[in-house]
């Protein structure tokens, strides 16, 4: 056990001391809540930090993992998700009877989604993506008073076991005709055998689900909806992000020779998440539903840089990624703070909410501006390098398409501003008074907002690690 | 020295900057002196930079500040380029608005300290513009100047916007600066197309590739911006309704600077124009026709602001028609005497109009030359130089213009004479029905009469010097040889058509001289006789009736063009928007509520419904592929 | 036919028929029981395919503690085929139409595919399937999935006890 082995598995073996911290501390002396908190944001924040440090490239133990530049970023993007989420749940989890259990199960996930990103071989990526899962939907069962919870993990567990199945079969067919399980041999073994694209169908129907590309989006509202704010910002934010990334480099790197096939499907699976995303966003009025379906229809963005070329499709989804953490979790944070403290949850009650708290309004506002694509945030420069990468296949039509649908959720964005502006309410939502870590939260998901559009050595350089592709 | 040359916008700027931000907070003590005092910084530099662009041997250099419109190989730098022409136009602007400045600390110092913190800070700001426009080393840095000092002129204008009046006059001179940019943007669109550049060394170097076709109607596109900007036929008009601005607005944009940039354009622009002799004569005709038609309008009119504003049209066209006929340094000559005598008549008339407590009407004038006898004897000698009667600046460039035409064609030398001597008689007309004769006002006005304090006689006295001396820099070469200066000067700039002859012999000159100064004198000598016998205060009667009502030429455009423009409007707001766009937009906005509707219903909340589903898109998606895509083998095998 | 072909067959065919019994059966009960078969018929395949550890396996854990876990929450919650409710006749067939699609393209597809076809299943070795050949692999090649796998396991257990804890 060389140094470089320790590097190579830095942010792993970070999740799994902060897990064993997190155990020893519960087993030991009785803590207040604030304190595991505390602890917890403090490890964290250590985490994100040290990912930046010492990032190295390598392969260990035969090819099971695998890791480049490219990969650390994108693992820290999710543990930044990760802390931000914790920082903006203090609120929910001040009052909460486990609060180590729950980021246990998280930072589960998180072990879970870092090996599947770095997955060398079909095996490993399954069990990292069933280790992102399972505690996942415990997760989802968190409110344990409310029975919307426990109908969310029910729905969360049915169908990601279905999905998992159908992963699973799809990885033994390739098994069976490729007689490799290792990602860097199975391009060379793949034809254009009909059982290999059975196949790959399955496995990409096992991923769609997880990131809620229609037609296999049906569990993503009653879920978003039951779950508490926290997980849903997280499923939404986090294990989307990890499973984006995953997508993007087997797509690229294992199945290169069946690039034809894919592209005519992720064009309209595509088309088809955005148009249904969009349609289903405009009648919602509770927010946590109504964001499930605007992160739908982002998704389906996403799977429209996907289907360009490779540099530019996994640099744009990359940035895209990090974007999205900042916008969707300013969002969440300001839902989640009027939620825990007033029980709020519709679109509807507020109105007028500038009156009461106009920093929170000037939060959500940005937030949202940057969801739908305005410039000069970033959310913007995100859409636009999806777009171009995109566009770089030639099909105009379908980018076109994809634009004009830009504009209808502009519609159901911009209406919550208005609500929020302009509309008149008699009970407008209380003042909310913000304590410390939800509001260095919403700080940090702003400037990230706003920092990410205009910097622009952040898509050069994220550019410059896939460059490999 | 040049190097340096991003400085002389940059004080402007700043002056604007902290002026217009700080309006409501400074002193106007402050905010004068901060406004004076950047044109006087940028001054300097001008000189600096005149002193070294004057020596010997010096190059045209490019200061390149930063890339500005750069895709791929198409590349638009914010550079400046320094050379003879530009330095002696930066001396120019910054010298006669440094003495304008000084003047408005003292005009304005009734308004209140946040309008006279706007005023500086647009004045400043239009300095700056028009340095931009100057100095630019391309023809989009000139347009960026350019739609500068067009906003600016708007801006200043409508000063008093209290005044609707005023607003539409300001309105009108901007809608007619825009239309003549149609022209400009045109113009470098296509050079742009041709040549994939528009910076101005490339440009003229890579000229010769231009077709016959393509140069003409370039400068001609050229052309039509000239004539919004400086005002020449057809689009004039808003000059004149320009004066609802501030007096001294009215020196520096509408006699000194922003007026002559059309000028500058074509003189930078020379080497197209002597290329395409069909621009050029359209361009003299044009300017001729102006020259004539502005100095009769003059005849008649009573308010002595427009008197001044109809002669600088005329004037200008004079200019364009220096610039038709190819004699480049002559415009620029008369460029630079018209700024000095030009401002100074208008300075004069602001210090006469602040005298007589804000009344413009010379007819309620008279007998001002006891009370104000530093203004009479500075509009005395601008009028002077303005008729062209030596030594003074006016002649010898208006000289160097007429002699040019002849030379051209003697039909324009006849009509330019012509104007000539119809020039001095309007404006001693003014100057007498001013000056001389008795006080024909009410007597509250006659107590109130003084002369100006410093601030406003001491840029007078400058640019009555000025308008003096400022002839000698271009003596002909019928006095002595050699001694053009200015000709010598911008050489390197302007180039030499191949048929210039530029040989007039010495004895046509002096009779060409001869004749003008003549008609000048004579002129000269009538009005004054006339006019301070029997002032013309009745009202105007046949001829003179057309005259004073311009032509009828604003009533004309009122009816041709802007009542169809407004009627199209209505139709396009009533029927077009209405019914076409808004039920179009609205029904896309229907539509999709609908679909949302009908599509809600997949959602069921039952989990097992949702995976039935799933599996059923799975099968379609699995379909979909095989049997859609002819590269399938299953494909192959069932058509076996 | 050899005896494997004929036990290949006879176990395939039982397999599917219990699978299909599972999903009509109207008592969940009988339910259970067929999936049990199932998971019998699973394990004579495996011990055909050689694999001796993971047919052992498979009976134990499937059929011995997870149907019997099964079995215990149906019988406690006492459910019966009246308190279930009714699914709609058009999802029904909907479903029966899909799998029946699914299966058909399932046969077109490895009709086709060649090397599947020629290859055979290497029932003549018989190390493949020892426990010891199995532990070695284990904890060389695949020793990273395993330990992974134990914090599954960890992560689940934290959140069924946190779920399920009555306070």
């Amino acid at each position: 056990m060389s140094i470089d082995f320790l590097m190579l598995l830095k942010q792993e073996m970070m999740l799994i001391v902060i897990i064993f911290i997190l155990m020893f501390l519960k087993l030991g002396k009785d803590r207040s809540n604030e304190s595991y908190m505390t602890i917890v944001n403090a490890l964290l924040l250590a985490n994100v930090v040290i990912g930046f440090f010492g990032n190295e490239e390598g392969v260990l133990f035969a090819e099971m993992f695998r890791t480049n530049k490219l990969m650390v970023l994108e693992k820290n993007i999710l543990n930044l998700g990760m802390l931000i989420i914790s920082m903006q749940s203090f609120v929910w989890l001040k009052t909460h009877k486990h609060v180590p259990e729950f980021y246990i199960l998280l930072l589960s996930t998180m072990l879970g989604m870092f090996f599947m990103i770095s997955a060398g071989n079909l095996l490993m990526f399954y069990l990292g993506l069933e280790l992102s899962t399972i505690p996942l939907a415990a997760a989802a069962n968190f409110d344990l008073a409310k029975r919307r919870s426990s109908e969310a993990a029910m729905k969360l567990i049915f169908s990601s076991a279905f999905s998992s199945s159908l992963l699973l079969f799809g990885i033994s067919l390739i098994y069976g005709t490729t007689g490799t399980l290792i990602f860097s041999q199975i391009p060379l073994h793949l034809g254009n055998n009909p059982l290999q694209i059975f196949a790959f169908i399955l496995l990409l129907a096992g991923l769609a689900f997880k990131i809620s590309v229609a037609p296999f989006h049906l569990w993503t509202a009653d879920v978003y909806e039951g779950a508490p704010v926290a997980v849903t910002s997280f499923l939404s934010v986090v294990s989307k992000g990890a499973v984006l990334f995953v997508f993007v480099s087997v797509l690229y790197t294992v199945f290169k020779p069946l690039a034809g096939a894919w592209y005519n499907m992720l064009f309209i699976l595509s088309l088809l998440t955005i148009i249904i995303g969009n349609l289903f966003a405009i009648r919602q009025d509770n927010f946590k539903r109504f964001l499930a379906f605007s992160s739908i229809a982002q998704v389906g963005f996403i799977l429209v840089g996907i289907s360009g070329s490779s540099t530019f499709g996994s640099a744009s989804v990359v940035y895209f990624v990090l974007i999205y953490v900042f916008s969707n979790l300013a969002a969440f944070g300001v839902i989640s703070l009027v939620s825990s403290i007033t029980g709020n949850e519709s679109i509807s009650n507020y109105r007028g909410f500038y009156k009461t708290n106009p920093v929170l309004s000037w939060i959500l506002t940005l937030a949202l501006f940057s969801l739908a694509g305005v410039p000069p945030t970033a959310g913007f420069f995100g859409k636009f390098f999806l777009l171009f990468a995109g566009a770089g296949k030639g099909n105009y039509w379908f980018i076109t398409i994809a634009a004009l649908n830009m504009i209808i959720s502009f519609y159901y964005y911009l209406r919550i501003v208005k609500a929020i502006f302009m509309d008149e309410n008699d009970h407008p939502i209380p003042r909310v008074l913000i304590p410390l870590m939800p509001r260095l939260a919403l700080y940090t998901c702003i400037a990230g907002v706003l920092a990410v559009g205009f910097i622009s050595y952040i898509y050069d350089y994220i550019h410059s690690l896939s460059r490999g592709m | 020295m040049a190097k340096l040359a991003y400085l002389v916008p940059l004080f402007p700027l700043i002056g604007f900057l902290i002026n217009g931000l700080g309006r409501k907070t400074l002193s106007k003590s402050l905010i004068g002196l901060l406004g004076c005092g950047v044109i006087l910084a940028s001054f300097v530099v001008s000189v600096g930079i005149f002193l070294q662009v004057k020596q010997d041997g010096f190059q045209p250099q490019i200061v390149h500040l930063f890339d500005f419109i750069k895709v791929q190989s198409f590349n638009i730098p914010f550079s400046f380029q320094v050379d003879q022409l530009s330095s002696l136009f930066l001396l120019i602007i910054t010298g006669v608005g440094f003495l304008i400045h000084l003047y408005s600390t003292s005009y304005m110092h009734n308004e209140e300290t946040q309008h006279y913190g706007r005023y500086f800070a647009y004045l400043n700001l239009f300095v700056f513009s028009m340095l931009l426009l100057v100095l630019g080393a391309n023809y989009v840095i000139m347009f960026i100047g350019w739609e500068g000092v067009g906003l600016c002129s708007y801006l200043l204008i409508g000063y008093w916007f209290k005044n609707n009046n005023y607003n539409y006059a300001a309105r009108k001179a901007f809608v007619m600066n825009r239309i003549g940019d149609v022209g400009f943007l045109l113009a470098v669109f296509w050079i742009l197309a041709k040549l994939g550049t528009v910076s101005y060394g490339d440009v003229f170097a890579k000229a010769s590739t231009f077709s016959t076709f393509d140069v003409t109607a370039i400068t001609m596109l050229l052309f039509v911006g000239a004539m919004g900007k400086s005002a020449q036929i057809p689009l004039y008009t808003w000059l004149p309704d320009a004066m609802a601005g501030p007096t001294p607005v009215s020196a520096l944009i509408h006699a000194a600077t922003m007026v002559t940039a059309g000028i500058y354009m074509i003189v930078r622009s020379n080497v197209l124009y002597t290329m395409a002799p069909t621009t050029q004569a359209v361009v003299a005709i044009v300017g001729l026709a102006t020259a004539f038609l502005a100095a009769t309008i003059a005849l008649k009119q009573n308010d002595i602001k427009k008197v001044l504003a109809y002669s600088t049209v005329s004037q200008l066209g004079y200019m364009f028609l220096g610039l038709g006929v190819g004699a480049y340094t002559g415009a620029v000559f008369h460029v630079m005497t018209h700024a000095f005598f030009k401002a100074l008549l208008f300075l004069g008339a602001g210090s006469v109009i602040h005298a007589m407590g804000n009344e413009q009407d010379i007819r309620v004038m008279g007998g001002l030359k006891k009370y104000m006898p530093i203004t009479h004897i500075t509009f005395l000698l601008a009028c002077l130089a303005i008729s062209g009667i030596p030594p003074f600046s006016g002649f010898f460039s208006k000289d160097e213009i007429l002699a040019a035409a002849y030379e051209h064609n003697k039909v324009l030398w006849l009509i330019g004479a012509i104007t000539a001597g119809l020039t001095a008689f309007y404006m001693f007309r003014l100057y007498v029905m001013t000056f001389l004769g008795g006080f024909r006002g009410t007597h509250d006005q006659e107590h109130h009469l003084h002369e100006s304090p410093s601030a406003m006689t001491i840029p007078l006295i400058v640019l009555a010097i000025l308008s003096v001396i400022g002839g000698f820099v271009g003596i002909p070469e019928a006095f002595a040889h050699n001694a053009h200066a200015l000709e010598h000067f911008l050489s390197p700039v302007i180039v030499k058509s191949a048929d210039a002859a530029h040989g007039l012999d010495t004895s046509t000159e002096y009779m060409l001289m001869a004749i003008s100064v003549a008609l000048a004198v004579i002129a000269i000598i009538y009005a004054w006789t006339r006019f301070s016998k029997k002032p013309e205060i009745a009202e105007a009667e046949g001829a003179g009736k057309l005259l004073a009502n311009r032509w009828y030429v604003d009533e004309l455009y009122d009816k041709i063009i802007a009542n169809p423009l407004i009627a199209l409007g209505g139709f396009l707001k009533n029927v077009v928007e209405k019914s076409g766009i808004d039920g179009l937009v609205n029904g896309v906005g229907r539509g999709v509520n609908y679909a949302g509707r009908q599509i809600r219903l997949m959602q069921s909340g039952q989990v097992g419904n949702y995976i039935l589903l799933m599996v059923l898109s799975m099968v379609l998606m699995i379909i979909l592929v095989f049997y859609g895509n002819n590269l399938n083998p299953v494909l192959k095998y069932f058509s076996k | 036919m050899s005896t494997t072909e004929i036990l290949f067959w006879f176990l395939s065919a039982l397999a599917l028929v219990s699978a299909t019994m599972v999903l009509i059966s109207k008592n969940p009960v009988h339910s259970i029981l067929w999936l049990i078969i199932v998971f019998f018929a699973i394990s004579g395949h495996y011990i055909l395919l050689n694999a001796q550890f993971l047919a052992i396996v498979n009976l134990i854990v499937y059929a011995g503690a997870i149907m019997v876990l099964f079995l215990f929450v149906v019988m406690l919650m006492n459910l019966n085929s009246d308190s279930e409710p009714q699914k709609n006749n058009r999802f029904k067939i909907a479903g029966a139409i899909s799998g029946g699609c699914l299966m058909l393209i399932m046969i077109d597809v490895i009709r086709d595919a060649g090397e599947v076809q020629n290859a055979k299943a290497l029932v003549k070795e018989g190390n493949i399937g020892l426990i010891k050949n199995l532990g070695m692999v284990l904890f060389k090649d695949y020793v990273i999935p395993f330990e992974i796998s134990s914090v599954l396991f960890l992560a689940a257990m934290v959140g069924a006890v946190v779920i399920g804890k009555r306070n």
